[in-house]
């Protein structure tokens, strides 16, 4: 019965996946599983490399759904560098190895623009979307530990708003990338920590400035 | 003739002469249809342009530096792009009289003397009013329709015909061409001089080939037994390459009659004669000598010969040269309605109907003519946007009506001074006279019915503005015989002399407010078809509101609704499955170099992958798409490259006349067309690729300041901006509407595969999509 379900499962997504060259998309191709990469300068950080660049990476699922529209499904992840001076008395201690791991999954409408002659999934593109966001405050191994007491539980849930303009190619019929920017805030805080405003300024500083790059295979 | 006073007067009074030209016997021409392609296509027309251009490098000396062999690699792309974009724009004739004849003409000038040089040479007729003959690196000799009314016998035609013959034969297109590049580039004897220089040396050099071709052309001439005088009667015709072919005494009684008579103000009685252009000009910045230095050096050659040297005028036919003369003459008048130079198409026909009185192309070709001037006339003022307001405004003050040149001139004036009503009803008048001659003509009838409604919808004339008798003439006559001022200048008492008198010199009041062309259709208001038809014409004005006909008589919100209904109306999903694409067009633009350049490799390859991504787009979606252009030509027949000639005629007159749905265009022919092709719809598409240097200074500063968008500043910086522009109209051919129009502009975006791909696709899905889905 197992075996059954999955194959009848199996033989509708292949139907559904099949290119229909009626309904549109890029001659009929109207599904897109992808990868994407973003980074987020934050320039008045103090950290290094990684706490300047926050770097994003996930995957998307994308669904063609009019001539100049397209609905994708993201899930990002992202560690990031502290930043956090804390200060105790007469001593500032400084985690470099302390991490702030997050992720986030959310929908995004993507609208090619009339004006440019955009048709999905080729164009620049207009996005709009709300994630849902989790981000943990991960201690380092080289934390002496005297400050992790009040941090071992940070962590944040929020939905974030973003919008991003950017531009969707196609090559060889079914590799599509796309590159652009991205601004994002936070709508809605759902639950946090005591010390959550530490995390709040920090994962702000990856949301409201991403450049971001993605490529994916046309189904 | 070393006599200074006979060289004197050949080369002043010749000209004289040129417009006193008499045929032997008249040729009939009572059931001319317009000249069409014949017989099979020639191999020429067969082969693709890529291929003609790589059998073409096999000739470059491959001993010459890189720069020139790659100029000549450049020359050769280019020219045979231009010449087949030529062979396939609908303005070529193949295998017609035109073409036989003067192929036989080529034959008596040089089978004899140069048998090889002949078989490498194609003689085509372009179908153009201008005065021109040309000539291609690859032996292909254009004559224009133009050349051919002009022209006073057959030796004139092998004298111009020896003329392009010597340029082909002394390279001087691709020398031209290569000198063109050296000077560009400041090679060789263009090195160390200012570009003035280089740009005079450059022409100098163009100007010695035009007298090789004269000097030789006329030994080529001498050495045939063509009559060599007709190369010095064939500078005449360059002299006069501007003034119409005829000088016909252009009286306005052709348009009027007992009761429908124009005033004397329309028509200027002084008009300035026609003086050829052949003073011994300053032609340094000119390509060509000056026709008085040509005419000279032709003298010279004259000098070296005997007193008795002459030549027949006519070795192939004299019947056939002045039938083909008057044929020429007839397409002339077509060709000046397709340009939009009505007011030459009238005074050409007026012309030919001296000579033809009552024929029924010259009849068609007339009316035609007028409507098209009429619907011109009538939209003066009628612009959508600042650029038409200019052009109207422009157009209508333009010609000098008070000092016409020729017979041709007083003509343009009387059309351009007589008002809009006033024209509108002496076409219209024409036309029914016409349609009652002949009804079985449906375009003639289609005209008519347009001149109706422009008259009743354009115009805004109730029938009721008409007289039906002629009493109020006859009494505006009396009133003007009455006065005894106005008594003394009718010459011949008559009551049209006396009306005439009225209008001329009465004012509107004494007039009893009546205008001239209220008495217009007196005769035609009997006629109870006459009546019934203004009275639709006039129904239909009503149901439109004639009141507000004027795009700026409408309000703004007003001018935006109408234009949303037609953007909505001519886009979105139209159920057609069946469908002809004509010419697609396929262009790339290359201005990386400085100066736009049609990438012509680009451009080739490009139509081929266009063609392709059509075919494959309406084959997924289950269409049926025929293409129609150069590419696919049959190889027995000429149907269909005859079919894609009347498309494309039909549809440059489409779009010179807008929303006005009946064309002054044989529109039967593409009824006919339709009905072979077994769809009304005929897709009309470019899709244009442009690519150029960018601004880089921003972009640097910029990647200076924003570092994170690097990657992006650092893309555009090293490549070129790219716009890639889609256009496609869609018409119903069989009741003359757009269908579907759809412009769209990728600016700044990379024309990719992948995009001209989905961009045909996406067309394609919209126009077989039933047009209920669009909601």
């Amino acid at each position: 019965m197992k075996k059954t379900l999955i194959l009848a499962a199996l033989i509708f997504t292949a139907g559904f996946l099949k290119a229909a060259p009626g309904k549109g998309g890029y001659m009929g191709h109207r599904f897109i599983i992808g990868v994407e990469g973003a980074y987020a300068p934050f320039y008045t950080s103090v950290s290094d490399f990684f706490t300047k660049y926050n770097f994003q990476y996930g995957g998307n699922i994308g669904v063609i759904t009019g001539r100049r529209t397209q609905l994708n499904l993201n899930y990002n992840m992202w560690s990031l560098g502290n930043n956090q001076v804390y200060n105790k008395g007469i001593e500032s201690v400084y985690h470099k190895s302390d991490r702030i791991k997050g992720m986030e999954f959310g929908a995004t409408l993507r609208t090619f623009k009339k004006k440019r002659g955009g048709i999905a999934p080729i164009g620049k593109f207009y996005d709009i979307g709300l994630t849902y966001t989790h981000n943990e405050y991960i201690i380092g191994k080289g934390n002496p530990g005297y400050n992790t007491l009040m941090l071992t539980d940070d962590f944040l849930n929020q939905i974030i708003f973003h919008v991003a303009a950017g531009t969707q190619m196609v090559f060889w019929d079914h590799i599509v990338a796309n590159t652009g920017i991205r601004l994002a805030a936070p709508v809605l805080s759902l639950d946090s920590s005591r010390e959550s405003k530490f995390l709040m300024q920090r994962t702000f500083e990856k949301d409201i400035f991403q450049v971001f790059f993605g490529v994916g295979v046309l189904l | 003739m070393n006599n200074p006073r006979l060289i004197w007067m050949l080369l002043v009074l010749l000209p004289v002469f040129v417009l006193a030209q008499t045929p032997a016997a008249k040729p009939n021409l009572d059931n001319y249809k317009p000249a069409r392609a014949n017989g099979p296509l020639p191999q020429e027309f067969l082969i693709s342009t890529a291929e003609k251009a790589a059998k073409d490098n096999e000739k470059i000396d491959q001993a010459q530096d890189q720069k020139m062999r790659d100029a000549q690699v450049e020359f050769y792309l280019q020219t045979n792009y231009s010449v087949d974009q030529m062979r396939f724009s609908g303005e070529v004739l193949v295998n017609d009289t035109f073409s036989i004849y003067i192929n036989r003409v080529a034959d008596s000038l040089l089978l004899r003397q140069d048998p090889e040089l002949r078989k490498k040479l194609k003689f085509y007729i372009l179908r153009s009013p201008t005065v021109n003959a040309f000539t291609t690196d690859q032996g292909a000799i254009f004559v224009t329709i133009g050349l051919l009314t002009r022209l006073k016998n057959e030796s004139e035609l092998a004298f111009v015909i020896a003329h392009e013959v010597i340029h082909y034969k002394r390279n001087h297109v691709l020398t031209g061409y290569v000198e063109g590049v050296k000077a560009r580039e400041g090679i060789g004897q263009y090195d160390q001089t200012t570009f003035e220089n280089r740009f005079l040396k450059r022409h100098r050099y163009s100007r010695a080939y035009e007298s090789q071709a004269d000097e030789e052309g006329f030994e080529l001439l001498l050495n045939s037994n063509y009559d060599p005088h007709a190369s010095m009667a064939a500078f005449d015709i360059l002299a006069l390459a501007d003034a119409p072919f005829s000088d016909t005494l252009f009286k306005k009684s052709f348009f009027e009659s007992d009761y429908f008579i124009f005033p004397s103000k329309f028509y200027v009685d002084t008009i300035k004669k026609i003086k050829p252009a052949d003073e011994d000009e300053d032609d340094d910045l000119a390509t060509h000598p000056s026709v008085y230095k040509r005419r000279k050096v032709i003298v010279r050659k004259f000098g070296k010969l005997s007193a008795d040297t002459t030549g027949s005028k006519y070795l192939v036919s004299e019947t056939m040269f002045w039938r083909i003369k008057e044929m020429a003459r007839f397409e002339e008048i077509a060709e000046h309605t397709a340009v939009g130079e009505f007011n030459e198409a009238i005074y050409s026909n007026y012309a030919e109907q001296e000579v033809y009185p009552d024929n029924h192309y010259l009849t068609r070709e007339l009316i035609r003519a007028m409507y098209g001037s009429v619907i011109k006339k009538n939209r003066l003022y009628d612009y959508t946007d600042l650029s038409s307001l200019f052009e109207s405004l422009f157009s209508a003050s333009y010609e000098d009506n008070s000092k016409p040149v020729g017979e041709q001139g007083r003509l343009k004036a009387f059309v351009n001074k007589t008002d809009a009503t006033g024209w509108n009803a002496a076409a219209l008048k024409y036309a029914w006279k016409a349609h009652t001659l002949f009804p079985e003509d449906n375009d003639i009838t289609r005209w008519t019915t347009g001149l109706f409604l422009e008259l009743a919808v354009k115009n805004e004339i109730p029938m009721t503005e008409f007289q039906k008798t002629d009493s109020a003439l006859v009494a505006i006559g009396n009133k003007a015989f009455a006065d005894t001022t106005i008594a003394k200048k009718i010459k011949t008492d008559s009551p049209v002399a006396r009306f005439q008198a009225g209008i001329d010199h009465l004012d509107r009041d004494s007039l009893d407010h009546f205008k001239y062309w209220q008495f217009a259709f007196i005769d035609e208001m009997k006629d109870s078809g006459f009546v019934q038809m203004y009275r639709i014409a006039q129904a239909y004005a009503d149901s439109i509101g004639i009141s507000d006909s004027l795009w700026y008589e409408k309000s703004n919100k007003e001018q935006k609704k109408i234009k949303d209904a037609r953007k909505e109306g001519y886009s979105g999903p139209q159920g057609i499955l069946n469908i002809v694409a004509v010419n697609p067009i396929y262009v790339s633009y290359d201005a990386t170099g400085g100066a736009e350049d049609v990438d012509v490799k680009s451009s080739l390859e490009g139509h081929d992958i266009l063609v392709a991504d059509m075919k494959q787009s309406a084959s997924q979606l289950g269409m049926n798409l025929q293409i129609l252009d150069g590419n696919n030509m049959d190889t027995g027949t000429v149907t269909r490259f005859n079919d894609l000639v009347t498309v494309n005629e039909w549809f440059d007159q489409r779009q010179d006349y807008g929303d006005n749905q009946i064309l002054p265009y044989p529109q039967e022919d593409m009824k006919a067309l339709a009905a072979k092709y077994g769809t009304n719809y005929f897709m009309w598409s470019a899709y244009q690729t442009y690519k150029a240097k960018r601004g880089g200074t921003v972009l640097r500063i910029l990647s200076l300041v924003a570092v994170p968008l690097a990657p992006h500043i650092l893309y555009r910086l090293f490549t070129p901006k790219e716009d890639v522009y889609y256009t496609v109209i869609i018409y119903d051919v069989v009741s003359g509407k757009p269908l579907f129009v759809q412009r769209t502009q990728m600016t700044n975006q990379k024309a990719t595969d992948s995009r001209r791909k989905l961009h045909v696709f996406d067309l394609m899905r919209t126009l077989s999509t039933p047009k209920k889905a669009a909601k």
